[in-house]
């Protein structure tokens, strides 16, 4: 009977996947395929491993894509990193058309500044107490009226 | 320097960051086939998959100027394409089967019934992996199918060499549970070259 290594007991799945891809360090590597040898479970376990490698390989070129037209996928992606430019452009054009609409109305027919009421002058009109009743509102609300619009 | 001054994409990447934009067509040529092979594997419809491939080289282009000749050209360009899939994904549900199981070209020694067979179990190990995990999924194809290291999936996905091991570790114990009856009969066949050895050869 042979002599019992320790080591093989911390032997796991995890070990044979790192073989598998010939990622574990060559000590270890030495230790799990002693491991190997002895225990049959183990074994039962590698080639099950292996028998999966190998239908994942049959797999491996066995996918075959439905169209393969590389000419016409370039030529979507050069008029895809193209796009980004006329965006540009036309951002560049909305905004002098909005600058061109926004000098024509405020010099065609609106009232001037200095005829515009300034924003303190509502703020004087406006009345600090709180509102303490509906009638006292309707005292405030035709005072403003009185007050702000031309008389008849 | 750049790692890899005779590589043809690291000449292209150098080009497309002087401002040649035709450069990205040499790219597309050389790994469009890849991708889109890559993308059927995760279960992308052609048509998405092509949405996909454009969003990836577009991509491409506009981090250009952040593109670093040190790394390895094609783990960059499968990170970009794994995100815009996954930004994809996030967006709409997933769509039917994409890939199209090829027959096997008839020979003297396989039957006709033998071909049926293997392609059976093609279908069935392609429905295992589809119905992985999205990251178990994605790691098995990098490392099984494009021979991607672990180093290199890692940085595919973002994520520490430690839990690549895991995702790879996880994908195949969920595989030989799902392929159990087609793992005995192929490791009936393999046991007369029983041993580590021939494997990693």
């Amino acid at each position: 009977m042979n002599p019992v290594d320790p080591k093989s007991h911390s032997v796991g799945a995890e070990d044979l996947s790192l073989l598998l891809d010939g990622a574990l360090s060559a000590e270890r590597a030495r230790e799990v395929e002693a491991a190997l040898e002895r225990d049959p479970a183990l074994r039962l376990e590698w080639q099950r491993l292996r028998a999966l490698s190998k239908l994942l390989q049959q797999d491996a070129d066995q996918v075959s894509p439905a169209n393969a037209n590389e000419s016409q996928l370039a030529a979507l992606v050069q008029a895809r990193i193209r796009r980004p430019a006329r965006w540009k452009f036309a951002a560049a054009a909305a905004a002098v058309l909005l600058c061109v609409s926004v000098w024509w109305v405020q010099s065609s027919g609106s009232p001037s500044a200095a005829e515009a009421p300034a924003a303190e002058d509502f703020a004087a009109l406006v009345p600090s107490t709180k509102v303490t009743s509906l009638d006292a509102t309707i005292d405030e609300i035709e005072w403003v009226q009185a007050s702000w619009l031309p008389r008849g | 320097m750049p790692a890899f001054p005779d590589d043809p994409d690291v000449r292209a990447m150098l080009a497309m960051k002087a401002g040649r934009a035709s450069s990205l067509d040499e790219v597309i040529e050389r790994h469009a086939a890849r991708l889109r092979r890559f993308l059927a594997r995760q279960h992308v419809t052609p048509e998405d998959a092509e949405d996909i491939l454009q969003e990836t080289f577009a991509n491409v282009w506009q981090a250009r100027m952040r593109w670093q000749p040190q790394a390895r050209f094609s783990t960059w360009l499968f990170r970009i394409a794994v995100n815009a899939m996954l930004s994809r994904f996030r967006r709409a549900s997933r769509g039917g089967p994409a890939f199209t199981i090829l027959d096997e070209a008839p020979s003297a020694e396989s039957s006709p019934s033998l071909r049926l067979e293997r392609a059976e179990a093609r279908v069935r190990v392609r429905a295992a992996v589809d119905a992985l995990p999205e990251q178990q999924r994605l790691a098995l194809t990098l490392h099984c199918y494009e021979e991607c290291s672990y180093l290199e999936v890692g940085e595919v996905l973002g994520v520490s060499l430690e839990a690549v091991k895991s995702l790879l570790f996880r994908a195949r114990q969920n595989l030989k549970e799902a392929l159990a009856s087609d793992l005995e009969a192929v490791r009936v066949l393999l046991d007369s070259t029983d041993g580590p050895e021939e494997l990693r050869a």
